[in-house]
């Protein structure tokens, strides 16, 4: 189910409604609704990947109860390597197989060789990546025994089948979020207020900028022999909020709608186009799956306390899996690579905190966007020829000329405007209107109206294929 | 929770509200730009069918019709006036049935001639294009069923955003199908010397237009089509229907016959299929489309079949 669909917009106010008011009773009527929900919100999409989706539940929480009664050191690491096998194992079959067999055949064959792996036509099932991920860092805490296993299955099953963040995120840790599961949940005022506002500015990116630069950007990326110069950039920088407004769009509802339920998700986006270095983006974008990373990935492998060269060395392979996880594509992979060129000159020249001018600032911005910038091109490109012609093309010059009409151009401008004025508050919207606040309700109606005006598009999030 | 319900529930009464007047103003303002594009034929349409002398021939259906027929040939062959009524597949069979029927006289001949598509898709309603009409020509509000009224909801943001479209994005765009490409009998014109497109229909990989054999014809467009033989039958109306012009290669036999089967008690002007089929470099612009110099050909052999069913 998409939260750009009118089948959502019917769901969740039944949701909303049953459950304050009738699974009110107890905690563990809310928490067996709230799997339910998720599961019929995932099975919308296709019924057989709940089966998937269920396995991976089950297989996980087993391990969490097994590591909690084993003291014994072997059985446990043996029990935390099945989970990371099985969870790997069904990114791999899913998401990874046909890459790799491919990608092994072309290696034989620059050799001569010529191996045939059978490549087998699956379907990706949506949001494997994260649920994935979220039901790891359940049996890696409790292996490290950062938490206790939960022996409350229901209360497990709707923390990984949480709907508002099932398909795209924030990835929760086990530590932080299972617990809100025990809790009791009260309805409180200024937390649903800030959701709904959440809710509107996020489909506000979604459905109105996201999917007007989608427009331009599936364009110019499929037809892009056609185009040259400036086109090509604009087609880029297109993407670069394509891809800002898709996925934090989503956030800012999947956090909403959390708010709705009673529930806090973690800030997965602080106006990462504002940072002034990679380093500093990093930590503004993507922030759970960044830290997720870190935690389970860059820490295990070492971190930053050994020598330079190994941190060094480190970030390289938290970038690089970072791109794989992404999809399983060669462009993705340069994304992460590109992305590690980039953060690895701040690893080996250590500046002390300094201020700067506005004007550097403003300048560090622009610098650090456009690196951004010119790393998406990989990240939306079909292939990694396709990429290299286009950067190619993109410096042949011939003016300045906008694709098709500006509206995506003044869009980007009203989302800057509004970003920038609220950038101190965990939502751009909330920081405007309290800035601005006599046209705080005029804004709102117009906001819903774009909305509207654009519901019927219906695209469904980038992030989704992940 | 009482006061946020509250909020909520007025808020959103005044966001309907809100796009409601928005809708219905920027309806107002663009319903005379709206009248001079292609669906603004159906105004030059309805007066037609209102002063032409009685009885009459009215064609009804899609633009398989007003790109392939040349309604003065029937006119001056079967010596009676036409009133070509199509407009637009997408409009929906139901909004050609309902507008239509007030015209109808007793003595009348109806020819029908659904798209093949029209047989399968659910959209018989006419969803959109049909609310674009009650822009242009707000009577026609009245003609719009219970069903239309509870999905009217789901379409305004899409009127809103084809106003806006209209009144600002595409303001000095060429319009491709105007009011006026259509002549005095409501025949369309406007592929005069156009060369055939049909490489971009043909190969069109989203499959739009290919049908398949298991195509499941959907029974409430029948059940239309059949309530309307039955009206023209009880007003003394002849009423024949025939397959539309589509590609040679797209259209399956059995699915055909399977049309031909499930309204076999109807008044067939042709029940071969083959009466209505082209190849490729034939068509304009879509399956349905004829080229125009093709026009007389097709309305001839239209004209030879009904012939033989009036004598009969």
């Amino acid at each position: 189910m998409l939260f750009n669909s009118w089948t959502f917009l019917i769901f969740f106010p039944i949701v909303f409604i049953l459950y304050w008011f009738v699974v009110n009773k107890s905690i563990k009527m809310q928490n067996a609704f709230l799997a339910i929900t998720g599961f019929v919100f995932y099975g919308w999409w296709d019924w057989r990947f709940l089966l998937l989706l269920l396995l991976s539940l089950i297989t996980d929480f087993a391990v969490g109860y097994f590591l909690q009664t084993t003291i014994n050191t072997a059985k446990r690491k043996l029990l935390i390597i099945f989970s990371l096998a099985f969870n790997i194992g069904l990114l791999v079959v899913f998401k990874y197989y046909n890459f790799f067999a491919q990608s092994l055949q072309n290696i034989f064959s620059v050799f001569g060789l010529k191996v045939d792996f059978v490549t087998v036509n699956i379907i990706l099932p949506v949001g494997i990546s994260f649920y994935t991920f979220q039901s790891l860092s359940y049996t890696i805490q409790v292996y490290r025994k950062k938490m206790e296993a939960t022996k409350d299955f229901i209360a497990y099953a709707a923390y990984i089948s949480f709907f508002p963040q099932l398909i795209a995120g924030p990835i929760e840790k086990a530590t932080q979020f299972l617990p809100k599961f025990f809790e009791k949940r009260i309805f409180n005022y200024t937390q649903a207020t800030s959701g709904v506002k959440l809710i509107l500015w996020g489909y506000f990116k979604k459905v109105v900028i996201a999917d007007t630069c989608a427009a331009y950007v599936n364009d110019i990326f499929n037809n892009y022999t056609h185009y040259k110069g400036f086109i090509l950039i604009i087609g880029a920088v297109y993407f670069a909020f394509q891809i800002y407004c898709d996925f934090s769009g989503y956030t800012d509802i999947a956090r909403g709608l959390a708010k709705l339920l009673g529930f806090e998700l973690m800030l997965n986006f602080n106006y990462p186009y504002f940072a002034k270095n990679i380093r500093e983006f990093w930590h503004r974008w993507h922030i759970s799956l960044s830290t997720w990373f870190r935690d389970y990935l860059f820490v295990p492998l070492g971190g930053s306390k050994k020598t330079i060269n190994k941190t060094a060395i480190n970030i390289l392979i938290v970038f690089l899996v970072s791109g794989l996880w992404h999809g399983a594509n060669a462009t993705f992979i340069c994304w992460g690579l590109l992305h590690a060129l980039y953060y690895l000159p701040s690893v080996y020249i250590k500046r002390k905190e300094q201020t700067y001018s506005r004007l550097i600032n403003t300048l560090n911005i622009f610098i650090t966007f456009a690196l951004v910038t010119f790393a998406w091109i990989f990240f939306r490109a079909n292939t990694i020829t396709d990429a290299f012609h286009y950067i190619n093309r993109m410096f042949h010059w011939n003016g300045i000329q906008f694709p098709g009409k500006t509206s995506a151009f003044f869009l980007i401008l009203f989302l800057l405007m509004i970003d920038w004025v609220g950038r101190n508050n965990e939502n751009a919207l909330t920081g405007f209107v309290n800035k601005f606040p006599s046209v705080r309700y005029a804004m709102y109606l117009i906001l819903a109206v774009f909305i509207l005006a654009n519901f019927y598009q219906q695209q469904s999030f980038i992030y989704f294929q992940f | 929770m009482k006061k946020f319900l509250q909020k909520l529930i007025l808020f959103s009464f005044v966001f309907f509200l809100f796009a409601i007047i928005v809708l219905v103003a920027s309806s107002a303002i663009v319903a005379p730009k709206l009248s001079k594009r292609g669906r603004g034929c159906v105004l030059d349409k309805l007066n037609r069918i209102q002063n032409i002398q009685q009885p009459k021939i009215v064609l009804v259906g899609g633009s398989n019709i007003c790109y392939n027929t040349n309604s003065k040939l029937i006119e001056d062959s079967l010596h009676m006036p036409v009133a070509d009524m199509s407009i637009n597949a997408n409009v929906g069979m139901q909004f050609y049935f309902e507008s239509v029927k007030p015209y109808l006289k007793s003595g009348d001949i109806v020819i029908l001639t659904p798209e093949y598509d029209a047989y399968s898709k659910i959209n018989f309603l006419g969803d959109e294009s049909m609310y674009e009409l009650n822009i242009i020509h707000p009577k026609f509000i009245s003609i719009l069923s219970a069903k239309q009224w509870l999905r009217l909801p789901l379409y305004i943001g899409n009127i809103l955003k084809d106003n806006y479209n209209i009144l600002v994005a595409d303001k000095n765009s060429k319009i491709s199908n105007g009011r006026y490409d259509y002549n005095a009998w409501g025949d369309y014109e406007g592929h005069k010397n156009l060369p055939s497109q049909s490489g971009k229909f043909m190969n069109n990989k989203e499959d739009d237009y290919n049908l398949k054999e298991n195509q499941i014809i959907n029974e409430d467009f029948i059940q239309l089509v059949k309530n309307f033989s039955i009206y023209c039958k009880q007003k003394n109306i002849k009423c024949f229907i025939g397959y539309g012009v589509y590609a040679k290669k797209l259209v399956p036999e059995e699915y055909a016959f399977k049309i031909h089967n499930e309204l076999k008690e109807m008044n067939w002007f042709t029940n071969n299929p083959n009466d209505c089929l082209y190849d490729a470099n034939q068509l304009f612009d879509s399956p349905n489309h004829l080229l125009f110099n093709l026009q007389n050909q097709r309305t001839e052999k239209i004209i030879a079949l009904l012939k033989k069913q009036l004598h009969n």
